[in-house]
């Protein structure tokens, strides 16, 4: 045990002076306060815009109260924007915004967020228009192509490379500089060298992770009281994934061979690990499962609803038909249901397909460890596929139920007052249960902790050749 | 003598097993990938060729409608798909492919494949161009890198150069040799993949040159990085370093550079959001772009004035219902263009600086300008994307003003109530977009091709340089 804290020190001497480990690690942590805090920036952005439209929705709302008591107060006729005209209210007045708040950790992975709509304006209307609510910013094509600078590209890409470079010379450094013959002759024995430098640099990698981890979150603004547990979650899947490529060092290192070679093999790993792979696995899932064009979908509703589509523009385009009348009112509830219920199969065929699209995922990610810590990293930051798929079923299923409530009225010729606008549904974004999102993140770590544990199974084996070692 | 020289570096390369293995593994990357992207541009084409006929069929089977009414219902326009997209998609996977077109909005261009695709897009990327952009540089350094450095570690350049050949002669014999090994491998793949376009249909001459410019430029590309790496390989203490010192330099160039670039450039040109765009455009809509002048107002004068100019004023009770509907409608299409069309055109300039702002950070990186470069080629970059937007809002508004005007002409007293024959609908303008030539390519990316030019002359002369003061032990 002795000589293994021996060698720990030695070791950490060693680190401590070694001007390039830090350099590497320095630009590392600058490059992490540079991402956590652009991705703070937008977070805040992102949650100012969402308070912004809620506020606006808000005043909107008051403002319809207030005319709703004066028109009752003065019992005036109905007029084309009147809050006590369920048809108008389900068209414009009580329009919903429905929108996908961002999580405490949200800085970590930008995801899906700059590319699924976040907010979603809920009327009696068929479609919901996704393009004209959201918040974040847009962005050029080009960045949106290259992808963000957020700390989930640091953790995922980069520090696999921060980690080969702390320790692909672990051994065939002392080997090449003639120091290992020389320790080795020492009373320690083999495995206690090894295991005591590799043992050391773990624990230097491990607190750097946790360090720059936490460090991440506290410059992004994360809410580290809120974040309680995924925080936990978010440590244990960069923990697994240090260690996997800490695994591959030792691994590559017990072939004894050459620095030069160690270096070669551990970034060729990476580039097939974090390149290579994840690009074939896209290949593969778009091969296997072509993602749904919403274009058809769109077009199904649309030819589905010709004849309907006939009627309803009919209603819509005529400048000169008053709106206000009770006919007008249900001839357009009357074509707007029909025409949901035939956009729904079409729908309901997108939706499903998606899903499908999302369980190929879920399973082909362990292709790649990198995919799986990447994925891992967007659900914890709320910015998952699987988040925004199912914001928008939430919002799907919201939109019939804000439909069917606004239609019953409309259909029992009802006029609205105080109590029945308060009884419209509202918008609330369900999460998922953490244990759920939670297992998956697990069943994450622990594919990454198998992929270490083979690798330093290994190592052992490669290890026990001593002599080449020593070489 | 540099044939000599060329010869033994070849057969010392050709002998490593593994570049051999790493060679052959780039080159089959390469073709699968073309193999992926010739698949998924033949059905993106399929598919809007299948969207837009729909398209097509519903506008022309929609019946007696009026004009106005018909504008409402509206049609899709669809943007192409470059045969050259299978070479590289460029930043086409993030452009919206489909507009609205209809009366009293310009819509932008929505449903691109990024978003279809749902969580997939972003798993990896893998096209021809990645594997040129991204693996190959990563071929040249491993081919590259022991140039000097190991002859000097084997102690062979010492020998090399006691036999009085010139440094010079070493330096051409050594990137020749690099040269040839990667066009060994290349050229061939290259021609496969040419054949496959041209399978594809893509045997126009336009194609051609663009494949031509794109060879040149990835040759140029290339050279770059075959020149730092000499550099790095005479300059590095040891062959390790020098290997460890370019790798960072390409993560540099083709991890890092890119995303802070862009990080950058959404600061110095920050857009708008969605819903801030849509705010702007109601309160335009409203107030007109000044932000002074109410609707009802403007749009009253817009009127007044057309009905003078048409000498409707002074006809009294003999007015033309359907005449007076039309300058009406026409009327507030103007004013509603306006405000479309300054917000849009507004974004979509503001898009295009933030475009620029990557390219010009990109001088720092030659992997951000030959993507550019690459994708300006193929025809899938954002100004080929502005170019067909801007052709299909012409076209909306031709549409939108053709069906008034037959409003205008036939509906007479009976107005609103009139309704046209199909036959109008299958009379609008035709829609023949042709994407632009390569002297737009030249217009939108002189500057990507300025800073290939320099990076590879900095390179060379680099190359030239260490050559002549390489240490030799």
């Amino acid at each position: 045990m002795s000589a293994w804290r021996t060698i720990a020190r030695l070791e950490w001497r060693l680190l401590r002076r070694d001007r390039a480990a830090i350099a590497v690690i320095g630009l590392f942590a600058g490059l992490l306060v540079l991402a956590a805090f652009i991705g703070g920036q937008r977070t805040e952005q992102v949650s100012a815009g969402v308070q912004r439209a809620l506020d606006a929705e808000a005043a909107a709302h008051a403002a319809l109260m207030q005319t709703l008591a004066k028109l009752t107060a003065e019992q005036a006729p109905l007029t084309g924007a009147d809050p006590r005209d369920p048809g108008w209210m389900g068209r414009e007045g009580a329009a919903r915004l429905a929108t996908l708040p961002p999580t405490p950790l949200a800085a970590l992975a930008v995801g899906q967020r700059d590319l699924q709509p976040q907010a979603l304006r809920v009327t009696t209307d068929g479609f919901l228009s996704g393009e004209r609510e959201t918040e974040t910013p847009m962005s050029g094509p080009t960045r949106l192509t290259t992808g963000p600078f957020d700390p989930a590209f640091l953790f995922v890409v980069l520090f696999p490379l921060v980690i080969i470079a702390l320790s692909y010379e672990l051994l065939s450094g002392e080997r090449e500089r003639g120091t290992l013959a020389m320790l080795l002759s020492q009373p320690i024995s083999q495995r206690a060298l090894v295991f005591g430098k590799a043992g050391a640099r773990l624990l230097l990698l491990g607190g750097i992770t946790v360090l720059l981890a936490i460090g991440g979150l506290v410059l992004a603004g994360a809410d580290l009281a809120a974040g309680g547990l995924a925080i936990g979650l978010y440590l244990a899947v960069l923990g697994a994934w240090a260690l996997f490529w800490f695994s591959a060092a030792v691994a590559v290192n017990a072939l004894g061979r050459s620095a030069a070679n160690n270096a070669l093999l551990l970034f060729g790993l990476w580039l097939l690990i974090v390149v290579v792979v994840p690009g074939l696995v896209r290949v593969g899932i778009d091969a296997l499962h072509p993602p749904p064009s919403r274009v058809e979908v769109l077009h199904d509703a649309r030819e589905a609803a010709q004849a309907l589509e006939r009627e309803l523009a009919g209603l819509e385009g005529r400048h000169d038909r008053k709106t206000d009348s009770r006919e007008h009112a249900l001839a357009l509830v009357k074509v707007q249901r029909a025409l949901a219920e035939r956009a729904a199969p079409a729908l309901a065929g997108l939706r499903a397909r998606q899903a499908e699209r999302q369980q190929l995922i879920d399973r082909l990610r362990f292709a790649s460890p990198a995919l799986v810590v990447q994925l891992a990293l967007e659900d914890l930051a709320g910015s998952g596929a699987r988040r925004h798929e199912r914001f928008e079923a939430q919002v799907d299923a919201f939109h019939d139920r804000f439909r069917a409530h606004l239609f019953a009225q409309v259909d029992a010729g009802r006029r609205l007052d105080a109590t029945r606008i308060a009884a419209i549904p509202t918008w609330r974004f369900e999460e998922e249960p953490f244990g759920a999102l939670a297992s998956r993140v697990l069943i994450g770590v622990f594919g990454l902790l198998l992929g270490a544990a083979l690798l330093l199974g290994l190592a052992v084996r490669g290890l026990r050749r001593i002599g080449r070692l020593a070489g | 003598m540099i044939g000599v020289i060329v010869r033994k570096e070849l057969r010392e390369l050709s002998r490593d097993g593994r570049l051999r293995l790493l060679g052959a593994i780039v080159v089959i990357l390469a073709i699968a990938a073309f193999a992926f992207g010739a698949h998924q541009t033949r059905r993106a084409q399929e598919a809007r060729e299948h969207a837009r006929e729909r398209a097509t069929a519903q506008w022309e089977g929609q019946g007696a409608k009026n004009p106005h009414v018909a504008a409402h219902y509206g049609t899709y326009a669809f943007a192409p798909t470059s045969l050259t997209t299978a070479l590289d998609p460029g930043v086409s996977a993030f452009l919206g492919r489909s507009v609205k077109l209809e009366a009293h909005r310009r819509n932008l261009a929505t449903h691109s494949a990024a978003q279809d695709a749902g969580g997939v897009q972003r798993l990896g990327d893998f096209s021809v161009a990645m594997v040129l952009l991204m693996l190959v540089p990563l071929l040249v350094i491993a081919l590259g890198y022991g140039g000097w450095s190991q002859e000097r570690e084997r102690g062979t350049l010492r020998q090399l150069l006691s036999t009085g050949v010139r440094r010079e002669a070493l330096l051409t014999g050594k990137a020749l040799a690099l040269g040839i090994a990667l066009a060994a491998l290349l050229v061939p793949a290259g021609a496969l993949i040419v054949t496959g376009l041209w399978i594809l249909g893509g045997g126009g001459a336009d194609t051609l040159g663009r494949v031509g410019l794109l060879a040149l430029g990835y040759g140029a590309y290339f050279a770059i990085f075959a020149g730092l790496t000499l550099y790095a390989s005479a300059v590095a203490r040891s062959a390790r370093g020098a290997l460890v010192a370019m790798i960072a330099a390409w993560a540099l160039f083709c991890l890092l550079i890119p995303r802070v670039g862009g990080e950058v450039a959404a600061t110095l040109e920050p857009l708008p959001s969605a819903a801030e765009l849509s705010r702007a455009i109601t309160h335009s809509l409203a107030q007109g772009i000044d932000g002074t002048t109410p609707r009802e107002v403007a749009i009253e004068a817009m009127i007044t004035d057309a009905m003078a100019e048409a000498g409707i004023d002074n006809a009294g009770f003999l007015v033309d219902q359907g005449a007076i509907t039309a300058i009406e409608l026409r009327a507030e299409a103007r004013w509603e263009d306006a405000a479309y069309d300054h917000h849009v055109e507004r974004l979509e300039a503001q898009i295009a600086a933030q475009e620029r702002w990557t390219a010009r950070i990109g001088a720092l990186s030659p992997f951000v300008a030959m993507r550019s470069l690459s994708a300006g080629l193929c025809g899938t970059d954002y100004a080929h994307h502005r170019h067909f937007t801007a052709y299909t809002e012409a076209w909306r508004k031709r549409l939108v003003a053709q069906l008034n005007t037959a409003f205008g002409e036939n509906a007479g007293a009976e107005g609103w109530a009139w309704q046209a024959d199909p036959t109008l609908w299958k009379a609008a303008p035709p829609f023949d977009y042709a994407a632009p030539g390569l002297g737009f390519v030249w217009q939108h990316h002189a500057f990507d091709v300025f800073v290939l030019v320099g990076w590879l002359a900095l390179a060379l002369a680099l190359a030239r340089r260490s050559a002549r003061r390489v240490r030799v032990v």
